[in-house]
Order: C-alpha cells, then sequence, then structure tokens
C-alpha cells in the first residue's frame, strides 16, 4: 500500500528572481523502502525535503505520508551540514532526544530511547560529551540517531555523508543500513554520489537538472544485506549504468 | 619520568615563561616611570614616582578610608548594569526576531545611539535630581543601547540551518526561544554586556565628577586633583582600573564556563 505519495507537486520561490524550483513530481512509495534521490546540484531536491517535512507549506499538488499532511507527519530528518544543524551546547544525548522534549516526553522516558540508540551504533561512551567533542562521522551518527529517537513516520536524508571523506562515508552507509535492516524506516535519500544512491536503494529516482522532473526510476534488485563488494559486482555495474543513462541522455543537460 | 610527568614540566616552564613576559611590560612601564621620575624629565607634582604613588596606595587600602569610594562606584556599576541587562536584552531580541519590532525600532535605537550618553548628563540632572538616580539613569541608558543592538544581531545572526533543524523536530513558541534562540544568541549577547559593563564603569566614573556627588572614585579622582593630592589621585585612577580589569576578567571566566560551544 502506499506510505508516501506526491502528486503533481510542483514549487516555485516567487522571490526576485523568481525560481522554478521543482516543476512536476509525481511518485508513490511504499512502507519500509529505501528510496534514493539522484540528480545534479541545485536541482530542487532539498526543496523537495523541506516539503516533505513540512517545512515548506507554500506548494502547489498534493503530498501525504503516512496519510498524513506533511506538518502532521513525523519526520526525521538528518541535513548535510551535521555542524549547523546539530546543537553544539547540548550534549549527546540530549541532541538525540531533542525532538522528544520538544514534545514533553518524560526526562527518563527520553534517556531510555535515547540510551538504546546510541548503545546500538557504539556511541553511548560518549553520551555525555559536547558535540564538537566528537569526529565528523560521529556527529552525522548522532544526527541520525537524533532523527530515529523522533520516531519519525519517514526518515528523510539530505546529502547526509557527502561531507566526510571516502572511507567514513562508506563505514556510515553500512551503519545505516544495519540500522534500516532493523527498523525498516522508510527512508528518503538525496546523493550526489552514484555509488551510494545505488548501493542503498531499492528504488533510484534520477532527476532532471532544475526544474526538477523525474527522468526515471532505477530499480535495484541487488539482494540484501548490501555489502561494500558489490560495488564491484557485475550486476551492480549494469544497474549504475543504468542510472547513467537515464542521468545523462541529455548530456546531463536539458 | 614518565611520558606525561615531561609534558607537564613542559607545560609549567611554559607557564613560568608566560607569567614572565606578562610581567615585564608592566615592569618596564614602572621603570621608565621611576627614570622620568628620578631624572625629574616630569615635574614631580604631576607625576611623583611610583614610590610614592604605591605606598599612598597600600595607606588608602589599609586604613579603608578609599573603601567607600569604590564600594559606591561599585554598587552604581552593578545596579545600572544589572537594570541595562534586563531592559536592553528583551527589546534587543523582539529585535532580532520580530520584524516589525525591528523596523519600529531600529531608526530610534541607532539615533539615540549616536548621542554620546555623557552628553545627556545635564538633561538627566534636571529630571532625575543630582543625587544617585541620575547617575544610575545615565549608565542604564548608555549601556542599555549597546546591549539593545548586541542582543539583536545576537538574534538575527542566529544560524537558519540550525532554526530550520529545530522546527522540523516540531520546536516552536517558548521551547523554541528557551533551547534554541537564547543559547544560539547567547554569545553575541554577552559580547553586548561585556561592552555595556564597561561603558557602565565610564559613565559612572565620569559623572561622579559632577556636582551632587560625595562618594565613588570619579569623585576621589577629581577632588584629589582639585586640592594637589596627587599621589591620591594616582592612587584612585588605578583602582578604578583594577575594578575594570576585575569585571573584565569575571566575564572572560563567565564565558568560557557557560558559552563553552561558542564558535565551535
Ligand atoms: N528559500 C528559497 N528562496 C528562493 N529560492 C530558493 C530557496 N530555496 C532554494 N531555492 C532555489 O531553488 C533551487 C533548488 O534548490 P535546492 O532544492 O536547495 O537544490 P538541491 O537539489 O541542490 O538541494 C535553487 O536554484 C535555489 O536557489
Ligand atoms: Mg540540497
Amino acid at each position: 500500500m502506499t506510505y508516501i505519495k506526491i502528486k503533481n507537486l510542483k514549487k516555485t520561490y516567487y522571490d526576485d528572481p523568481v525560481t522554478e524550483s521543482i516543476r512536476d513530481i509525481s511518485l508513490d512509495i511504499e512502507e519500509g523502502e529505501f528510496v534514493t534521490f539522484f540528480g545534479p546540484n541545485g536541482c530542487g531536491k532539498t526543496t523537495m525535503f523541506n516539503v516533505l517535512c513540512g517545512l515548506e507549506t507554500d506548494f502547489e499538488g498534493r503530498v501525504t505520508i503516512n496519510k498524513k499532511n506533511p506538518e502532521h507527519a513525523r519526520v526525521g530528518f538528518v541535513f548535510q551540514n551535521y555542524h549547523d544543524s546539530m546543537f553544539p551546547w547540548r550534549t549527546v544525548i540530549d541532541n538525540v532526544t531533542f525532538g522528544l522534549e520538544m514534545e514533553g516526553v518524560s526526562k527518563a522516558k527520553r534517556e531510555q530511547v535515547g540510551n538504546k540508540l546510541l548503545q546500538k551504533v557504539n556511541l553511548w561512551e560518549h553520551h555525555n560529551k559536547f558535540l564538537y567533542q566528537l569526529s565528523g562521522g560521529m556527529k552525522q551518527l548522532t544526527s541520525i540517531c537524533r532523527a530515529l529517537a523522533f520516531n519519525p513516520d519517514v526518515l528523510l536524508m539530505d546529502e547526509p555523508f557527502s561531507a566526510l571523506d571516502y572511507h567514513t562515508s562508506r563505514k556510515m552507509e553500512m551503519e545505516l543500513l544495519k540500522i534500516w535492516r532493523e527498523n525498516k524506516k522508510t527512508t528518503l535519500f538525496i546523493s550526489h554520489e552514484i555509488d551510494e544512491a545505488v548501493l542503498l536503494a531499492d528504488r533510484v529516482v534520477v532527476l532532471s537538472k532544475r526544474p526538477a522532473e523525474i527522468k526515471g526510476i532505477v530499480k535495484v534488485d541487488l539482494p540484501r544485506p548490501r555489502t561494500l563488494e558489490m560495488l564491484r559486482d557485475e550486476r551492480f555495474y549494469k544497474i549504475r549504468n543504468k542510472v547513467l543513462d537515464l542521468f545523462e541522455d541529455d548530456g546531463g543537460a536539458r | 619520568m614518565s611520558r606525561l610527568e615531561f609534558l607537564k614540566t613542559l607545560s609549567d616552564k611554559d607557564g613560568t615563561r608566560r607569567t614572565g613576559y606578562m610581567l615585564l611590560t608592566p615592569l618596564l612601564i614602572i621603570l621608565i616611570w621611576q627614570f622620568s621620575s628620578s631624572l625629574e624629565l616630569v615635574n614631580a607634582l604631576f607625576l611623583p614616582g611610583p614610590w610614592t604613588v604605591f605606598s599612598e596606595l597600600v595607606g588608602l587600602c589599609l586604613s579603608a578610608e578609599i573603601l567607600p569610594d569604590v564600594g559606591a562606584t561599585f554598587v552604581r556599576v552593578f545596579v545600572s548594569f544589572f537594570l541595562a541587562i534586563i531592559i536592553g536584552t528583551p527589546i534587543g531580541m523582539m529585535m532580532g526576531y520580530f520584524k516589525k519590532v525591528y523596523y519600529s525600532l531600529e531608526f530610534v535605537v541607532d539615533f539615540f545611539r549616536s548621542i554620546p550618553a555623557t552628553a545627556l548628563f545635564p538633561l538627566f540632572l534636571l529630571f532625575f535630581g543630582i543625587g544617585d538616580a541620575a547617575k544610575i539613569a545615565i549608565a542604564v541608558w548608555g549601556s542599555t543601547l549597546i546591549i539593545v543592538v548586541n542582543s539583536m544581531y545576537g538574534v538575527k545572526h542566529a544560524n537558519k540551518l540550525r532554526l530550520r533543524a529545530a522546527r522540523a523536530y516540531k520546536a516552536k513558541g517558548f521551547k523554541l526561544f528557551r533551547h534554541v534562540i537564547l543559547p544560539e544568541s547567547l554569545p553575541e549577547i554577552v559580547t553586548g554586556y561585556r561592552l555595556g559593563v564597561s561603558l557602565c564603569l565610564i559613565i559612572v566614573i565620569v559623572v561622579e565628577m559632577f556636582i551632587g556627588t560625595n562618594v565613588g572614585l570619579g569623585h576621589r579622582i577629581l577632588d584629589a586633583q582639585l586640592v594637589y593630592k596627587i599621589p591620591e589621585m594616582y592612587s584612585a585612577i588605578i583602582l578604578t582600573g583594577v575594578l575594570g580589569y576585575a569585571i573584565n576578567k569575571l566575564f572572560m571566566l563567565l564565558e568560557k564556563k557557560v558559552l563553552h560551544y561558542s564558535g565551535r
């Protein structure tokens, strides 16, 4: 059954200059699905996420998440910039439980949820540290925990690993898939790295240049659990090339 | 010796070195001071030697004669600064947050800020009389404006992405203010406090030199000068410096502790 429904989503910023950010996007996403979005810089991906998480309410078209309007849906947002999107004055655990605290969940209950998550990703020993005492990867892991602690309907990840080095991002991808296998959260993931987009996804949505339209959707039928070895797999290459073909069918430019 | 101990001796040595450099320039100044007074380069009436001044200073402190002045100045500074914080912070933060408040107050604040506070003192004397009220009111006036401006920018400069993240996790109303906007803007607000308290000290010292003051460092400085008790004048000036320095250091300590996250 369709869990997230995006129907004829259009978004234009009527500032000066007027920017048509999303031309027309329609997409249905199943519960528990892992969908990645692959498209050129500035094509409107973040705009789409802002609509989905209820921060951007001025748009055309219809969007529902778990039958709810975006403003009423629970969204776990993981931002690309883990530095600016986290709260440096809070400890790791207090960052993780931020959303629950805003909702008025009791401290005991909050810490129970937060501690459990931090243990799962091996961050618990750092729970009383401040964010600036952690490495970039650990910060982003904290940010993922913050999103999950909120018990979201959907996880939105906006290029979460693109600021990390190669080795760390691959490690984080595996960590993310491990978490995802356990809780099967519906996950929407923006990536500008084709390997990442393919390796993580059930489906890769290829977007055009701005204003965003869907150029095509590629199903990734690699077996799960996914491993980094698959990056060298024949089948991986085939799928990757399909994505590239879609992406570049007009030389990447329109 | 373990590696750690070795590193410790290094840093100890470093500390000693630092203290050495810190003392070097003051000692040099005192030395030049001593020289110019021994060689009578400057009239001894205007600039007595350091020994004369320091023994006067110690004497004034030991006899507790000058303590009421220090106390009075301190209380005036403290009270006016406290009031300025209470008035200035909310106004500034509202200007930073609400466009309408900003547009309504921006011009007025900028205009009044362009008038040196001390220029208004005669006016304040008219309204508040020659007692403490006028002195405190004028210091409050001056420092409030600084605190308003810095609090405003503190909120205005709040990281947009951080606010977006907070809103994505449904932070709103007072909780958004208390848990995100306030800590986010606090470093800049506190910078305003530091400027504000310095200005309070400046204004209080200046207005203590006017009529209607019987006690206070400013009064002591001017009084000593009028009757040519020059060593006493220098002592009072030095004590004023010590007071300002102590307040500043206190702030730095507080910032290091409370604003540990600032810029990280
Ligand atoms: N708040 C905004 N106001 C005006 N224009 C915006 C705003 N946010 C994004 N845009 C514009 O919309 C386009 C798409 O931006 P974005 O969704 O951030 O792209 P990306 O796909 O790289 O995430 C860009 O041209 C950007 O300048
Ligand atoms: Mg983006």
